[in-house]
């Protein structure tokens, strides 16, 4: 009696279009990491820097071997400008590290030592400051050898041994972030402050269009198996109207859940991101016009979304069979997502920029981080794709409305096939 | 002109083909029945002539609008009931009304449409309450209602009376004659032999997609010598499972 049951259970649910869904998702996945580009291969490179150390002596020679062994070395002379044009060249150049003369004059006579850092920062994906990490922490190992040599030396001449030695240097850093400077802050403090960007914007997104597209395919569904369907296209309205109703409805259920979601996620960010970081003071901000470009942003991947949605949504028999179609949706809206999270879009090899692009859902996915920097041009570019896209697609549904399709059904007519 | 004009409608699906050459028309004023056994082709022929689904072969003329040219125009003369109707579980019956007048005429039409469909529909104040609260009966009679109410120049109804209790189905078979006039006429389907013989003007028996004999019902029944459908339906059928091929399916 139970198997009788399982049985039944089994066949409604395994039909041809689920399993088709499960085989799509897998290979989206399996792709998806090496998409994401091989992340652990980069925490073992070696950070490239360029170095100009004025100082000279014993202890910038140390310093000096101690930088050859840990990194590659891009610049190693006497020109601040030569460095750092060298180090923007070299498109793994993480900093330009600057020792003035007079460093080991002021370590010895008690004085902190000033190290001069001008960071590049590349992006502010998780993964584009995996460098400039690495390359703190060999700061962290220059200091030991620092503290070493001045131990080293106060013991040959008998120096004085202050507390400073354990701690001896003091670094003042600035960071170029695409054209913009920013003073006194590392890449990865700046990525803390823009984490919100990062993570908050491509998982609203997302979310934003899984509600709206599974609610477009359910909307379908519910059609069919209420058997209100075939009622509704007998009304003498042009198909497309019947089409956008459906798209412009679940749009705007799918926005307002959308801004419900963004200020409970606003707070969420608010409550464990240091408040210490203006991002006005650093020229990261944005203006009302940049935040109406985000909405529109937003507004046409949504749209592409739901035609999709409603593409898959011509498939469904009914609200069950609706369920499963929306993992489509989701898998797509998933690689930007990941995608975004741990790069930039200017990080990424051209392929990668390629999928990014082709994706409508990467667009307002990024639009922020792109608005940061002034490049309106991929922000308006993607507006303009994806409502290109949504265009064609929504052609197509229109077509396919004017068919039997949706009364017959097309599984039914591949099973005859 | 005939409001309605099927010539040599033929419509498969994928190898099936479940209407194969049907011929009939509809004057103004006429009510006209298709009845038939189960898998007969009935459905498939309204869904054609509703515009929904596309013909293989023949012509359908609704109006002087083709179906397969016009169909706009065509849904504008319409109005299609279709066979196990259902409606958006979440309106109210009052609110349904609304949303289907909404396709039709203008403001000061679509409330007199939906006041006739209050009438029609014969619910009293359960037109408020949501459909998912109706029984089976009161949800038929609200989408007859809603068929009826657009004063469509051609109703097409898929056994209007299934489901309705006795009483219920004699209202129902009522405000489908009172809705017929001169200018307007009504193709139904049906499994009930009483109802066509009461309501029909002129009837036609499909089977196995085609139509194997028509005219009205005092026709039939003298041709026939019965004194009832019932009678002739079940003659015809015993000659035509002689004659035709074996084992339709059902869908
Ligand atoms: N979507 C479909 N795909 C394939 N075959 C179908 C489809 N719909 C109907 N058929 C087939 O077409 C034939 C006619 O079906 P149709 O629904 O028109 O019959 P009917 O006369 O309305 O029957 P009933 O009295 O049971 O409602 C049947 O053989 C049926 O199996
Ligand atoms: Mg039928």
């Amino acid at each position: 009696m139970l198997m009788n049951l399982v049985k039944k259970e089994i066949k409604e649910l395994l039909t041809p279009s689920t399993v088709a869904v499960i085989v799509v998702i897998t290979i989206l996945f399996g792709s998806m990491g090496k998409l994401i580009g091989a992340a652990k291969d980069e925490a073992k490179k070696k950070p490239s820097i360029a170095v100009v150390i004025r100082d000279k002596g014993p202890l910038a020679d140390r310093m000096r071997a101690f930088l050859r062994l840990k990194t590659i070395l891009v610049y190693d002379g006497d020109s601040r400008e030569k460095g750092f044009a060298a180090l923007k060249k070299n498109d793994k150049g993480v900093a330009l590290l600057i020792i003035e003369p007079g460093f080991e004059q002021a370590l010895r006579e008690g004085r902190p030592g000033l190290v001069h850092v001008e960071w590049i920062m590349r992006g502010a994906g998780l993964m584009d400051t995996i460098s400039s990490g690495i390359l703190e922490k060999t700061f962290q190992d220059l200091n030991k050898v620092i503290s070493a040599h001045l131990l080293d030396s106060a013991r040959a001449h008998g120096g004085i041994i202050s507390a400073h030695v354990l701690n001896p240097t003091v670094k003042i850093e600035n960071t170029t972030y695409k054209k913009k400077r920013i003073p006194a802050l590392s890449p990865n403090k700046i990525a803390q402050v823009l984490v919100s960007q990062s993570i908050a914007i491509p998982v609203a997104v997302m979310l934003i269009i899984m509600l709206g597209g599974s609610m477009v395919i359910t909307s379908m569904g519910l059609e069919k198996e209420n058997k209100t369907l075939e009622t509704l296209l007998t009304m003498p309205v042009p198909r497309s109207t019947i089409v956008l109703g459906k798209i412009m409805g679940s749009a705007a259920v799918g926005l307002f859940m959308a801004a419900f979601y963004m200020v409970g996620f606003k707070f969420y960010i608010n409550s464990f991101e240091a408040g210490t970081v203006d991002l006005a003071m650093l020229g990261l901000d944005l203006t009302i016009f940049d935040y109406v470009l985000v909405g529109v942003s937003l507004f046409s991947s949504l749209l592409f979304g739901l035609s999709i949605a409603m593409l898959l949504g011509i498939m469904a028999k009914d609200y069950k069979s609706a369920q499963v179609l929306t993992y489509p949706i989701m898998g797509l809206a998933m690689i930007p997502m990941f995608l975004t999270m741990y790069r930039d879009f200017d990080t990424v090899a051209p392929a990668v920029k390629a999928v990014l692009f082709i994706i409508p859902f990467s667009h307002p996915m990024m639009a922020m981080r792109h608005l940061t920097l002034d490049n309106y041009l991929l922000v308006t570019l993607g507006i303009g794709y994806s409502l290109a896209v949504t265009a064609v697609l929504i052609a197509v549904i229109v077509k396919i409305f004017k068919t039997d399709k949706l009364i017959t059904g097309i599984m039914r007519v591949n099973r005859r096939a | 002109m005939h409001l309605l004009e099927v010539s040599g409608l033929t419509k498969s699906y994928g190898k099936t083909t479940a209407v194969k050459s049907i011929d009939f028309h509809i004057p103004a004023g006429e009510i006209f029945g298709l009845i038939g056994p189960n898998g007969a082709g009935k459905t498939t022929t309204l869904r054609v002539i509703s515009t929904l689904l596309s013909q293989s072969g023949g012509t359908v003329t609704v109006c002087g609008h083709r179906v397969d040219k016009e169909p706009h125009e065509v849904r504008k003369a319409i109005s299609y009931l279709p066979e196990e109707a259902g409606v958006y579980k979440n309106l109210r019956g009052l609110e349904y009304l609304e949303f289907i007048a909404g396709f039709h005429g203008t403001r000061s039409e679509r409330a007199k449409m939906v006041e006739d469909g209050i009438s029609i529909a014969g619910l009293g104040d359960r037109i408020r309450d949501k459909v998912s609260t109706y029984s089976k009966g009161m949800t038929r009679r609200l989408v007859i209602a809603r068929a009826l109410m657009t004063r469509p120049s051609l109703a097409i109804l898929d056994e209007p009376t299934s489901g309705l209790d006795v009483v219920n189905a004699h209202e129902v078979r009522n405000i489908i004659k009172r809705s017929v006039s001169e200018e307007r006429a009504v193709l139904l389907s049906s499994h009930n032999m009483l109802e066509v013989d009461y309501l029909c003007d002129r009837i036609a028996l499909v089977a196995s997609g085609r139509i194997v004999e028509a005219g009205t019902p005092g026709g039939l029944k003298e041709k026939y010598g019965c004194t009832n459908i019932e009678e002739i339906f079940m003659r015809i059928m015993e000659t035509e499972s002689h004659a035709d091929e074996p084992g339709q399916k059902r869908d």
